[in-house]
């Protein structure tokens, strides 16, 4: 991660919109791959201690920190990251729903 | 006065909520209601003489002042209202004000409300800060008093969504972007929270 992050600061040094474009970009497939698995691995992650919710919350932070590790502002970070987050989030808690409802 | 539907309802939105906001400050945080806020609020009032019945936010917008009762205690307003809410107002009333979104009388209002609420929040957490002197006592406080507003907030940024998005080009995540990059810096530097701590907290009360 380290050497990945010199490599993107340099790669994109001064060039912080398209970072953040392309991490938009490739966050949104992630974030759908991670987001997925977190949901269907849920009830395991209850029993041993941690929550899908807790490792969302994590994850955003931690997300947030690589781009700030790369250059971006924090606040810019903060931003992207947790917008790219919120149809997550609703997923999870329309999917929680429909089960307790079931 | 407001120019299309949506921003009319827009201001009777926040009418409703800054209602119950100014209500709070009077009976429970009376150094919180400033006369920036005051003057705010009755700019939006005078903007903001629509209904919210038929539309989405019929539901969202009474849901989340009821999440925004607490206990009726003084900390409740500083908390929910003064902290929260305000900080919200700052998110909302900036986004609002930029582009070309509102009438002239709106983007005013917009601003306004933006400087008032800044101001508010600020006094807020000054108090909270001399209410819990204590970090670890005060990031309990925290996550009690906010969670249920928290747990309403994605069901408000649906029907912003569905009311906003398309004659606004306002849309909830981005929203909610800007108004937690804006509330981090204040928990972690001003109330000395741990930033993880607080994403975690936003999270667990957003998914239920």
């Amino acid at each position: 991660m380290d050497w990945v992050t010199r490599c993107l600061r340099l790669r994109f040094f001064d060039r912080d919109a398209d970072f953040v474009a392309l991490t938009q970009r490739v966050n949104v497939q992630g974030l759908d791959c991670v987001g997925g698995t977190l949901m269907n691995i849920a009830s395991s992650l209850d029993q041993i201690g941690l929550s899908g919710a807790d490792s969302a919350g994590a994850m955003m932070d931690g997300y947030a920190e690589l781009l700030e590790g790369v250059g971006i502002a924090p606040r810019s970070a903060t931003q992207n990251v947790v917008a790219m987050f919120m149809p997550l989030l609703r997923t999870y808690r329309q999917r929680d729903a429909e089960v307790a409802h079931a | 006065m407001p120019e299309s539907s949506a921003e009319l309802l827009l201001w009777t939105t926040l009418r409703t909520v800054e209602g119950q906001t100014l209500g709070r400050y009077q009976t429970q945080a009376p150094d919180l209601l400033t006369p920036a806020k005051s003057q705010a609020v009755q700019a939006i009032t005078a903007l903001g003489q629509g209904a919210l019945v038929e539309t989405s936010l019929a539901e969202a917008v009474p849901a989340l002042l009821d999440a925004a009762e607490g206990q009726g205690a003084e900390e409740d307003a500083l908390w929910i209202q003064g902290l929260l809410l305000e900080h919200l107002g700052i998110t909302l009333y900036t986004a609002l004000g930029q582009g070309q979104r509102l009438s002239p009388e709106g983007t005013l209002a917009a601003a306004q409300g933006a400087q008032a609420s800044e101001d508010v929040a600020a006094l807020a957490t000054a108090a909270l800060r001399a209410r819990y002197p204590e970090p670890k006592a005060r990031f309990q406080a925290f996550i009690r008093h906010t969670r249920p507003v928290f747990a309403r907030l994605d069901t408000l940024g649906e029907a912003i969504d569905d009311s906003f998005a398309e004659p606004m080009d306002l849309c909830f995540a981005d929203l909610m972007g800007d108004f937690v990059a804006d509330l981090l810096p204040r928990c972690t530097e001003e109330l000395g929270f741990e930033r993880r701590k607080v994403m975690m907290h936003l999270s667990a009360a957003m998914m239920g």
